[in-house]
């Protein structure tokens, strides 16, 4: 009662698999009604505070890197494995010839895609607005915010049940607040180190003249740390738990 | 070394304080094998170990003789019908088919032409456009069972594969089983449905309460039930009282219960010699024997035998 040899499988199948995953999943994301409000939701805000509000500049910066970037990030990625978990689908992914981390690393990239579709492009209006010098720097530090949370809430997403709620309570309770905290506290933050990747300044509250604001090139390491950590975390820990719904 | 396709050496699985599976040592080769048991038996928890999907507590799973949670390139070799009604709803059986099988390691066009003829094998060829939440819940099986075998893999899993499918569908899954089986893969299939899986396989899996309560062909199995003899039950043309006394004579027959005219019921300890032994008899007596059914041959009767055990 001896098996057969192991069917082989083509070198580098890992990678490539994943790359196919991620395309897979990133073509059924931007199909899905979310992502579409999202975008309207995006398009108003911007009409609004433009047009109503008058903001321009370091202010559109504000609002759109700092606030409705890390709540895209928070509803896109905490859901990118609990989706499946709820679903019951993670099975068919997990049954096959792939390493779980490359599944993981597709299926986070394929969430953060749309995030940039919708984040980087307020950015960079917003950039442009505020200078020639602005865009990259605007850029960079949406895109690295939206890497660093991306990581951070679907690591949430592995972790617990209702991770969009606790992603929530972060981003109000910590991000938002401590941000503004004079001081070393502020560099706790995500907030601030995008901030000061961007260039923007720290708001119109009587105490911003006391906060200090971390070299830029620091802040872009920090974010870029922070997303591979928990991007890696997050690699390890599907490739060593069992994920199923629970009977 | 010889290893078998599937093998579990001593397995044990805990949800919390309850032990799903217990002490489990198993191995399963070539052929269709029925896993067997109530619910809550253990049945999907084996296979979901099997599938590399749960990591044991106590003990060593083996797919392809490699462990499959940790060591991703074996389930290359894998096939899984999971017994969740789960897919990506969206996407038509086509597509959901053709996508799973590009994880298998296949290019694009490789992977299509396999759906294509997986999806034929398994009925789908024209209703596996249709999106996968328009489906029945006949063809949602067939689309599961396709995603399962459309990488040509030597282990197949079909956990509750004829759930929701109608009387034509079962017939065939039923086929199909059978001829993944004559193929020389090993494939491990749980079903309530006992003769549905008596119809796929004479090799069974018993589990209960998370134990393995017995493995092997059902009439050797059955055969061991020595406290429980068989039941056979005769109609002849003639004088079925006085054929019953006859009947008395032979070594293996234990009781004999007239249940009519025509009619005659004996309990036996050897049914292939009963088998032998009964028509013999009627011929030597001129009996015309019409009809010899035995209601404890089969797997219901070893499968209530099993589950009334302590």
């Amino acid at each position: 009662m001896s098996h057969p040899a192991l069917p082989p499988l083509p070198a580098g199948h890992s990678p490539r698999a994943a790359a196919f995953w991620l395309g897979f999943h990133l073509r059924r994301n931007l199909k899905k009604r979310a992502f579409w409000l999202w975008a309207l939701a995006v398009i108003i805000v911007f009409a609004v505070v433009m047009g109503t509000a008058g903001l321009r500049g370091g202010g559109l910066g504000n609002l759109f890197i700092l606030r409705i970037t890390p709540l895209l990030s928070l509803f896109f990625a905490t859901g990118v494995l609990r989706e499946e978990i709820e679903d019951q689908t993670l099975t068919y992914g997990f049954s096959r010839p792939v390493g779980r981390a490359w599944l993981y690393g597709a299926r986070v990239v394929a969430a953060l895609v749309p995030v940039a579709l919708l984040g980087l492009v307020p950015a960079f209006i917003a950039g442009t607005a505020a200078g020639p010098t602005a865009p990259p720097r605007y850029l960079a530090a949406s895109a690295l915010i939206i890497l660093a949370y991306g990581g951070v809430f679907a690591l949430l997403g592995l972790l617990v049940r209702w991770p969009t709620w606790l992603g929530l309570a972060f981003l109000v309770a910590w991000e938002q607040p401590v941000a503004l905290v004079p001081g070393f506290f502020g560099r706790l933050t995500l907030l601030t180190h995008a901030r000061a990747v961007a260039g923007l300044p720290a708001g119109e509250s009587p105490w911003s003249g006391l906060l200090t604001v971390p070299p830029a090139w620091a802040s872009a390491l920090v974010l870029a740390a922070v997303a591979a950590l928990t991007f890696w975390l997050g690699g390890w820990l599907i490739s060593r738990r069992e994920y199923q719904l629970a009977k | 070394m010889s290893e078998p396709h599937l093998s579990a050496r001593n397995v044990s699985k805990l949800f919390g304080p309850v032990r799903a599976l217990n002490d489990i040592d198993l191995q399963i080769g070539p052929g269709v094998t029925g896993l067997l048991g109530p619910n809550g038996s253990g049945k999907s928890t084996l296979m979901k170990l099997f599938a590399g999907e749960l990591l044991p507590d106590e003990g060593d799973v083996r797919l392809l003789g490699h462990d499959p949670f940790h060591f991703a390139p074996v389930r290359r070799g894998l096939g899984l019908c999971p017994e969740q009604d789960a897919f990506y709803e969206d996407l038509s059986g086509y597509d959901f088919v053709e996508a799973l099988t590009r994880l298998n390691g296949f290019s694009a066009a490789d992977a299509r032409a396999r759906t294509a003829a997986t999806m034929k094998r398994v009925g789908l060829e024209i209703y596996g456009r249709k999106r996968i939440r328009e489906m029945s819940r006949g063809m949602r099986q067939r689309t599961k069972i396709a995603q399962a075998i459309a990488h040509d893999p030597p282990v197949v899993l079909l956990d509750e594969p004829l759930t929701g499918a109608d009387p034509v569908a079962r017939a065939d899954l039923i086929a199909l089983v059978r001829a993944l089986g004559q193929e020389g893969r090993c494939v491990l299939v749980s079903s309530h449905v006992l003769h549905e899986v008596e119809a796929m396989t004479h090799q069974v899996v018993f589990i209960r309460f998370g134990r393995l309560r017995a493995q092997g062909d059902v009439f050797r199995l059955r055969g061991k039930l020595e406290d429980r003899p068989y039941r056979v039950v005769l109609s002849v043309s003639g004088d079925a009282r006085a054929f019953g006394s006859q009947l008395l004579g032979l070594a293996h027959v234990q009781t004999v219960t007239v249940l009519a005219d025509d009619r005659l019921e004996l309990t036996t300890t050897d049914l292939d010699d009963a088998a032998r032994g009964v028509p013999a008899l009627a011929q030597a007596h001129g009996v015309r024997l019409t009809r010899f059914t035995s209601p404890d041959a089969d797997l219901e009767s070893l499968y209530r035998y099993l589950v009334s055990q302590p």
